[in-house]
């Protein structure tokens, strides 16, 4: 009892976070109740993980868990004004391509590491999220982050991941690609936020050059609304880009839904993208089921779907992934996964096939 | 457990692909372009790398960095053109295929970012040297546009 006390107390006291809105990991989300951004700084999720995200990682997610009752907790704080994070992915990989030979490489997947400084407390915070590697150093996010004294809105301006659909981890996932709104393309705008109970939404207005220079005069809008409960949630999505090459449009639907152990995940999306000779129509789905069989165990299945033309028959793809994660220890998880690419026979890449086995670190 | 599974099974055939009946390597109507070998042109280039690989992502009108790599975009935003992660190299430099970016964008050596195609080789295959050399190739030779004006393209 003391013991359980000590931890809601922990929980209290670093889930200052929880009153964000939006959205985070989503099946870690979905699986808890919590809007995502209880455990993310960014208000719509991904990144750093806020006090309350790291006290999480530590005496929920693992199988052998911290005791706050023993152990002190790191919480990301350096001092009262600056916090500190970091992601590291470091992949073994077996890929066979119909037809070509079989590769297998060892690769840093993923190193991000993230900074944020508040200097007037739960106000203002300047934000930085950077890829150290695979490659050359790249600033994924570089904001600054406004909220009213009640924090009921919010305001960003600078170099941002854009507020669409479910925010995956796995940028290769079709509905991310299909709509060119993952990790790899934040871009240079304004995002106005604001939550009122179970719903939160976000508006948006950036250049529309993927992260690039600015090179016409169009914009780009992006807004998004979603409703949380603690078992589900429901949520939509509308981008429209008035880029110099063509008009491109695109709306998501997402849900989330917890069924006893299974956390399930949804979205689709369809786009009309005039930037491209004849104008083509797509859409692409994913439904994702994480099963929480054993206390630091989580197995992942997902299923997508991608039609890249509906005027043309016969070129749907498809992609399943089933991906076992488990995290023994705080901020330590291994991935061991297997994906399966379906696409039209002609095309190799389209038929490939992944074998991963990933350490992930994280704190 | 019962539920997970049906629905694993429901899904997995609800999601079929296609067959690729009348259509291309590129998942295009056959006779809209392409085919042949991979040779040191403009177009068979669009045809063999950037289409079928690069577009997963450069594509459209948000694709990474601007840089959409879709037939009739491409050239115009690729040659001549600043890259925008280190704006002192040019995405293709005429000429000069070691001081364009894209070169060093797939054989892993530039300064800023990851390789391409993105992934490679932990989640994909990077592309082989014998494809990147033909593009080294074309780029010596000029980086000359294709035929067609319509697939050449330009940048905004």
């Amino acid at each position: 009892m003391k013991r359980a006390t000590m931890l809601m107390l922990v929980l209290l006291a670093a889930g200052w976070e929880a009153r964000q809105p939006a959205r985070a990991e989503p099946y870690l989300a979905v699986r808890t109740g919590l809007p995502c951004a209880s455990c993310h700084v960014n208000p719509t999720g991904g990144g750093m993980r806020s006090a309350f995200g790291d006290s999480y990682a530590q005496t929920q997610m693992p199988q052998f868990r911290f005791d706050p009752a023993q152990e002190k907790l790191w919480l990301g704080q350096v001092n009262d004004f600056l916090r500190a994070g970091g992601d590291l992915r470091y992949d073994a990989s077996f890929t066979d391509v119909p037809h070509q030979k079989r590769s297998d490489a060892f690769g840093i997947e993923d190193f991000r590491v993230f900074g944020a400084a508040s200097f007037l407390k739960d106000r203002v915070t300047l934000y930085v999220d950077q890829l150290l590697a695979p490659g050359g150093a790249l600033t994924r996010e570089a904001y600054v982050l406004l909220w009213t004294p009640a924090r009921q809105f919010y305001l960003k301006a600078g170099k941002l991941y854009l507020p669409y659909g479910l925010r995956l981890q796995d940028d290769g996932a079709f509905v991310r690609q299909a709509s060119g709104i993952d990790y790899a393309t934040p871009d240079n705008g304004v995002e106005l936020g604001w939550q009122h109970g179970a719903w939160s939404a976000q508006l948006a207005a950036s250049n529309g050059a993927g992260g690039g220079n600015e090179t016409d005069q169009g914009k780009q809008g992006t807004a998004s609304l979603v409703y949380v409960r603690p078992l589900w949630r429901l949520g939509g999505s509308f981008n429209f880009n008035d880029a110099g090459s063509g008009k491109r449009q695109q709306q998501a639907l997402f849900a989330g839904l917890e069924t006893g152990p299974i956390a399930w995940l949804a979205e689709g999306d369809y786009l009309i993208d005039g930037s491209v000779n004849p104008r083509r129509k797509l859409w692409a789905g994913l439904v994702e089921a994480n099963w929480g069989f054993l206390r630091g165990h989580n197995l992942k299945f997902t299923a997508e779907h991608f039609d890249p033309d509906l005027e043309v028959a016969h070129d749907q793809q498809n992609r399943f992934s089933l991906v076992w994660e488990y995290t023994p220890l705080p901020f330590v998880q291994t991935r061991l996964g297997v994906r399966r690419y379906g696409g039209i026979p002609q095309n190799d890449l389209q038929n490939r096939k992944l074998v991963f086995l990933e350490l992930h670190g994280f704190f | 457990m019962r539920p997970f599974l049906v629905s694993l099974c429901l899904v997995l055939l609800a999601a079929c692909s296609g067959n690729g009946q009348g259509l291309d390597e590129n998942g295009r109507p056959i006779g809209e372009g392409g085919g042949g070998a991979l040779s040191a042109d403009f177009q068979s280039i669009q045809d063999h790398v950037f289409t079928p690989i690069c577009t997963e992502c450069h594509a459209g009108a948000s694709a990474p960095q601007g840089l959409d790599l879709t037939q009739g975009h491409s050239y115009g935003l690729l040659v001549n053109v600043p890259s925008n992660e280190v704006p002192s190299f040019l995405r293709v430099a005429p000429g000069d295929p070691n001081n364009s970016y894209l070169i060093q964008k797939l054989e892993g050596t530039a300064a800023v970012g990851q390789q391409m195609p993105e992934g490679c080789p932990v989640t994909r295959p990077c592309l082989d040297a014998e494809t990147i050399a033909v593009i080294r190739q074309w780029i010596a030779n000029g980086a000359e546009p294709p035929a067609s004006a319509s697939a050449a393209g330009g940048g905004s």
